[in-house]
């Protein structure tokens, strides 16, 4: 199987930069595989997963939320806000922001931007939880 | 007489040099933060340049009838959001900034102040505030930068405001913080050109590029509406964070270069005040070695 670029940026820098066999990602409407060649494509990404196999056949997971996954001239660029590999994750600080999160949801006095700030927070938890667990 | 003067002069070297101390250690200070906010600065620019290239990438392949990329006819007013900084003795960091948004500026039009320096000038001119809650530029991270992205998609797409100008002072070089400002919205095709020649990573399309390519065979998923609107807002709160992010790397760049330069004035000032003090010196002592003699020979 040939292999193809796929760079992954965050506002934190360089999170990925390098060839792999294939990604899948999950954007707003379910998965996608992509392999080399595919055509041009553009998708967002809410909260998902994401998976790469690199050019030995290893893969590897990662938690990637808000973003977009844009392929243009061969080249696989995704644009998230927070990427993190599984391995990297810190399950005890996810646990805690989805306990909190749900206290917080819980509360009877939340203006509408403070329920939908608590609420994105637990999606986030809640993600970062599953792809920690799938990589067990 | 010679002995007042000579105290004031040593007073006067005191002070100076307490100053000059301070100074001194703003000056390390500012080049500490500088140090880390040029890594924050760095890591944040592949995300901003690809931001960009995307964008551009997507947007020209059409899809121009989205709320985003054009404005309403009907809305003139501009929304400025000023990215300053928190804290004064940095040169014309500040001014230099205001000064440029004053000449672009009209008076209906509306201001995010982002930063103490910032709100505090804006809080005294007539144009409106849209927003109080970034008082502080060091606390902007990715998430008040959506915050803001958020407020503005919002305000452009009822037609309050017709165009988004984000200004702020860019880092040409340690020595020398240029202001400036760029247009988020509308994210028209020139726009968007415009901004891709003036970054060196991506030169601008030539000419037969730069018409609508349209390209057929590029799949939207679910559909260019559907993904515009979510790529669109990050596309701005990326670029209010790019831009937060240069301008506090400017901010410790200026404030390091003011500072040196008040170190040098302060050491120049000392020099000549202690060769002042030394001739004070001199002269009380001739004078005191002229009187014993004169006094000697009246004997």
């Amino acid at each position: 199987m040939e292999n193809m670029k796929l760079h992954i940026v965050t506002p934190e820098g360089n999170a990925f930069s390098g060839d792999v066999r294939s990604v899948i990602v999950r954007t707003t409407e379910g998965d996608v595989g992509i392999l080399k060649n595919h055509t041009n494509f553009v998708a967002a990404i809410a909260y998902g997963m994401l998976k790469i196999t690199d050019p030995d056949g290893n893969a590897r997971i990662a938690a990637c939320m808000n973003g977009f996954v844009s392929v243009e001239a061969a080249q696989v660029r995704i644009i998230a806000t927070t990427f993190e590999f599984a391995d990297d994750l810190d399950i005890a600080r996810a646990t805690r922001a989805k306990e909190e999160s749900e206290a917080r949801l819980s509360e009877a006095s939340l203006t509408d931007e403070e329920r939908e700030l608590a609420q994105s927070r637990r999606l986030r938890a809640e993600n970062r939880i599953r792809v920690y667990e799938l990589n067990q | 007489m010679a002995g007042a003067n000579m105290k004031a002069i040593k007073s006067r070297i005191k002070s100076v040099e307490s100053t000059r101390q301070i100074t001194k250690a703003m000056e390390l200070v500012a080049s500490s933060k500088l140090r880390r906010a040029k890594q924050q600065e760095e890591a944040v620019k592949p995300y901003y340049s690809m931001l960009l290239d995307t964008i551009r990438d997507i947007v020209r392949v059409g899809c121009e009838y989205h709320p985003l990329i054009n404005a309403k006819p009907d809305a003139t007013a501009t929304c400025y959001i000023v990215i300053a900084g928190d804290r004064g003795l940095a040169g014309g960091y500040n001014n230099n900034l205001f000064r440029l948004v004053k000449e672009q500026i009209a008076d209906d039009d509306f201001v995010i102040p982002v930063g103490k320096k910032s709100l505090d000038f804006y809080s005294k001119q007539p144009f409106e505030i849209l927003s109080k809650d970034f008082p502080l530029s060091a606390d902007v991270g990715i998430q008040e930068s959506h915050e803001i992205g958020k407020m503005i998609c919002s305000a452009f797409r009822v037609g309050k405001i017709g165009r988004v100008v984000v200004a702020y002072t860019e880092f040409a070089s340690m020595l020398s913080q240029v202001p400036k400002t760029m247009e988020l919205l509308p994210l028209e095709r020139d726009v968007l050109r415009a901004q891709s020649s003036q970054n060196e990573s991506f030169p601008a399309p030539d000419t037969e590029d730069a018409k609508p390519k349209l390209l057929p065979d590029t799949i939207y998923e679910p559909s260019p509406e559907a993904v515009l609107e979510s790529v669109i807002p990050q596309y701005v709160s990326g670029m209010i964070f790019g831009a937060v992010c240069e301008a506090a790397a400017s901010e410790f760049a200026a404030r390091r270069t003011a500072m040196n330069a008040a170190n040098k004035n302060a050491d120049e000032m000392i020099s000549a005040l202690t060769l002042r003090y030394n001739r004070a010196r001199q002269a009380m002592i001739t004078q005191e070695i002229t009187e014993i003699i004169a006094g000697s020979e009246a004997l």
